[in-house]
């Protein structure tokens, strides 16, 4: 039984993973059985879920705003005129 | 080179320099590596200028030589940077087991709805410029790339594990700085 048991450590680790791949039979309740006991970690998984949330919809192409750079675009003009 | 080569080339600068950039920047987390790697691509494109036929557009030709110039940005700097940052903070104890300082507070209704304004916005970008840089670009690709754990995997140079523990850290590292700058009630 004692495999089943996780840190908090591994237990947030799995949490994380879990956005972004299928986790195992066994993993899966290991991080079930891990928040039946501790509660931080349970709340953990919460605001992680609600943070990828956040980072998908905040974090798109469209939110990326084209930062002006005269200074560089002179210089690479400078640079193509003296070859 | 012809000068009507150069004329080309000019109007593309003064086209592209400003996307390439940007894109750079949000790559590297760095404006100087950022302007040193797109002016890289500028030389690069007037070397083999001879060898572009036009079978794809200037700004996908120049993204490409952009893309490569990061890859091996990454393979050069990034292998040398140690894995943790020096004061990155310590989300656990040596069983574990949640140091004190770190343990996640309960976020209230009225704080949650604080995530979705414009100001909130700021913060959660302030708080991904203080990642470290290998966890902003393992990030940024992930998020907003898109990318395959393996692709990212393969383009920084990193195992898969080390991959899952840089993600796993950013968020703690994310969630933290988003708590303690977000809600001051």
């Amino acid at each position: 039984m004692k495999f089943l048991f996780l840190s908090c450590h591994k237990a947030t680790e799995l949490m994380e993973k879990k956005h972004h791949l299928k986790l195992s039979f066994v993993e899966n309740i290991q991080v079930r059985l891990h928040n039946t006991m501790c509660g931080v970690c349970a709340l953990y998984e919460k605001q992680s879920a609600m943070l990828e949330g956040i980072l998908k919809k905040n974090l798109t192409k469209e939110n990326i705003e084209v930062i002006e750079n005269e200074e560089l675009t002179n210089k690479i003009i400078e640079n193509i005129s003296q070859k | 080179m012809g000068t009507a080569d150069k004329q080309l080339l000019t109007q593309w600068a003064k086209v592209y320099t400003n996307e390439l950039f940007t894109w750079a920047y949000y790559k590297t987390s760095d404006k100087k590596i950022a302007e040193d790697l797109v002016q890289d691509t500028f030389l690069v494109a007037i070397e083999s200028f001879e060898k572009f036929k036009g079978n794809s557009s200037p700004k996908t030709w120049l993204f490409s030589i952009l893309k490569h110039k990061i890859v091996d940005f990454y393979r050069k700097s990034l292998r040398e940077t140690s894995f943790e940052a020096g004061n990155a903070p310590v989300f656990f104890d040596e069983n574990e087991n949640w140091q004190k300082d770190q343990v996640p507070k309960l976020w209230k209704e009225e704080e949650i709805n604080l995530l979705d304004d414009e100001d909130f916005r700021i913060i959660l970008y302030n708080c991904l410029q203080n990642l470290a840089q290998r966890a902003y670009i393992c990030v940024f690709a992930t998020y907003l790339e898109e990318k395959e754990t393996s692709l990212i995997c393969q383009e920084l140079n990193i195992s898969a594990t080390n991959y899952w523990q840089i993600l796993h850290r950013a968020k703690l590292q994310l969630r933290k700085c988003i708590e303690s700058n977000a809600f001051k009630l």
